[in-house]
């Protein structure tokens, strides 16, 4: 049996905390996106998720220390594997995959930043070719339009 | 003579004063007697009624009643607890579509404070997607450089 993912747990108990700002994207969100955006890639990659979950941490120095090494231990290198770090000035950005037989289940990001360090994670069946076209435009046309959307 | 005897045992039947032999003979004589004599005839049918009530007998088959009886409980039973099994089925039915109608759809949560407007999930989710797409793009961006390796490969293959 899989190992249960510990981020869910991580997410959950930092979330409404003083200190750290979560967001959590439903399934209800990209069926929305659906409707209204343009972009077929768009489309691709938020058809399989089933949740975007964000947290990040905007407290003192010792609670972005915790959060980091919460956040390591929470990743195991059996379980995830890295699939792209940045250095970018004083900013290290991690990637991580992790999969379970031919499906990618999870992609992490975490934003390791002495202001605001960042932990992203998507969750489902993830296509990673899709995710990286993504990239590349996310002028998602179609969101003006939202308000035109009909109330079921 | 024996007519005007037998009106004298009527008449002494009537007053409560006849002999027990008296009333067999008066009997025995009046289901014999086929005369015009008005008194003796109502006395024939008089007899006669008693004798029947004495000999008739009453068939009640308390069976029937009984079954009779309990079917139709049983059915009257049924009847309502059809009526009460249907009207809570519709009043469950209610609930459900009433509560299912009700309950917003939500689209993201802040601060695991649920979020129902799209408007401002729809902000919130724009934001986490871009944050996704810039650092993804940092190092995408750089991959870029890779293809300044084709350059000396094609010097090389077209020395060779």
């Amino acid at each position: 049996m899989a190992q249960q993912s510990q981020l869910n747990s991580i997410f959950d108990k930092y979330s409404g905390q003083e200190g750290y700002t979560s967001v959590y994207i439903t399934s209800y969100m990209f069926e929305l996106f659906s409707k209204l955006a343009d972009e077929e890639d768009f489309d691709n990659v938020t058809k399989g998720l089933e949740a975007i979950k964000i947290l990040t941490a905007n407290g003192s120095s010792s609670q972005k220390k915790a959060f980091y090494d919460e956040i390591d231990k929470a990743l195991p290198a059996s379980v995830y594997k890295d699939f792209m770090i940045v250095k970018d000035g004083g900013q290290t950005v991690v990637f991580k995959v992790r999969d379970e037989g031919d499906k990618i289940t999870e992609f992490v990001m975490i934003v390791e930043d002495e202001h605001e360090p960042v932990l992203l994670f998507l969750q489902g069946d993830i296509d990673l070719a899709q995710v990286a076209k993504m990239s590349k435009s996310m002028d998602i046309k179609g969101f003006e339009h939202l308000e035109k959307v009909e109330e079921k | 003579m024996e007519l005007q005897k037998f009106k004298n045992i009527l008449e002494k039947y009537y007053e409560g004063t006849s002999l027990i032999e008296e009333e067999k003979q008066l009997k025995s004589f009046l289901d014999q007697y086929s005369g015009d004599d008005a008194d003796l005839n109502e006395a024939k049918i008089f007899f006669g009624i008693i004798n029947n009530d004495s000999t008739e007998s009453v068939e009640i088959d308390f069976n029937n009643i009984t079954n009779t009886k309990s079917v139709k409980k049983i059915k009257k039973l049924y009847a309502v607890i059809s009526g009460i099994a249907a009207s809570l089925i519709i009043a469950f039915s209610l609930m459900f579509l009433l509560n299912t109608n009700k309950t917003p759809i939500v689209y993201a949560y802040i601060d695991g404070q649920p979020i129902t407007n799209k408007q401002e999930a729809l902000k919130h989710s724009q934001q986490a997607l871009l944050s996704l797409q810039s650092n993804l793009n940092k190092g995408t961006n750089k991959l870029n450089h890779v293809n300044k390796i084709n350059k000396p490969v094609e010097l090389l293959t077209v020395k060779n």
